[in-house]
């Protein structure tokens, strides 16, 4: 009988115990079916040897320190600049407008330099002008002119290329991304530097 | 001796390991105030570090020794901070790189942004101690 009660009060205070504990967790804010994580879009991604976020990370936090450190542009207070085709002559499809976008976003919170629109954004530029200017709808002493747009000191090119190789269950993937800064008016290049990537995997599990 | 009696003891000897286990805070200016280690790292060591200002922005380099005979990974990225502390720029993605048996490898960093007067490198390898540096 005496022995049973330890049992019994034995097992109302582990009880109480995990109830307590378990009162301590709050809840997270998530509606979740379970099968999806957020993570971090930052970390290193290894899951193909095709391009992937870390590639493009890395190349624009690269490119983006080594131009920020161009004399030229440290020559010039504020130059403006614009970003002409990154052309992909690589065998995969890769989106070389979001790599210099990041570039882009990355020179421009410096502060030390400023951007034109480029070609890809001019329609809507002159659409915006023309309907301002032309449609009859604005003020004309609140509506923006034409022919005040500034032509950009320096434009940004560029390629990226691959190797690829394979040895049995061995794949090899080799990026270069070159990027340079030319001046429009004297077409000098003035500013070059490339990034290099090397990717290997292998499919033999021994 | 009765149970209760061990509880002070216990007390007195868990307080005492836990100031042995208290290392003392890095000095300021030497590498270990600048490199945050995630865990502890078996064999690569942070072995020299330098600053300078170039074009207005902090540039900083350095030097990754891998003492060990086997290569070692080696994941970092920077923190940069403004003169009040405050970060600037955004996370840095993570930078693998790869160190081999016995070099010295130099990574070199620029700051995002001229208002940057102070940086941490934040550096985790995968073959580490699982214990705070």
């Amino acid at each position: 009988m005496y022995k049973s009660n330890i049992a019994y009060s034995t097992v109302f205070k582990t009880a109480a115990i995990a109830l307590l504990l378990s009162g301590c967790a709050t809840q997270s804010p998530t509606l979740s079916s379970g099968n999806v994580e957020y993570g971090d879009s930052k970390a290193v991604e290894t899951l193909t040897n095709e391009f992937g976020s870390t590639d493009l990370q890395t190349i624009a936090e690269s490119m983006a320190s080594s131009l920020l450190q161009a004399p030229v542009l440290a020559a010039k207070s504020r130059p403006l600049v614009t970003v002409a085709e990154v052309k992909n002559r690589t065998s995969e499809y890769i989106d070389t407008k979001s790599i210099t976008d990041s570039i882009r976003a990355k020179i421009l919170k410096s502060g030390m330099v400023r951007f034109a629109v480029d070609t890809s954004a001019m329609q809507t530029q002159v659409d915006e002008l023309t309907r301002q200017n032309q449609t009859g709808l604005y003020k004309k002493s609140k509506s923006k002119k034409m022919g005040n747009m500034e032509g950009a000191d320096f434009r940004i090119e560029g390629t990226i290329t691959s190797i690829v190789k394979r040895a049995g269950d061995v794949k090899d993937v080799y990026y270069k991304f070159s990027l340079q800064l030319i001046d429009n008016e004297s077409g000098v290049m003035e500013w070059a530097d490339e990034k290099e990537i090397r990717k290997t995997s292998n499919k033999s599990m021994f | 001796m009765h149970p209760f009696k061990k509880i002070p003891l216990a007390i007195v000897l868990s307080l005492l390991t836990a100031c042995a286990s208290q290392k003392p805070a890095p000095r300021p200016g030497s590498i270990n105030a600048k490199v945050e280690q995630l865990s502890e790292m078996s064999y690569l060591q942070v072995t020299d570090l330098r600053a300078v200002k170039r074009n207005h922005l902090l540039t900083v380099q350095a030097e990754i020794s891998n003492p060990d005979s086997d290569n070692q990974q080696l994941y970092y990225r920077f923190k940069w901070f403004d003169a009040n502390g405050f970060a600037v720029g955004g996370e840095e993605a993570w930078k693998p790189v790869l160190v081999y048996a016995h070099q010295k490898q130099t990574v070199t960093a620029v700051a995002p942004s001229p208002q940057v007067t102070d940086f941490r490198m934040v550096v985790q390898s995968p073959d580490n101690t699982g214990s705070m540096p």
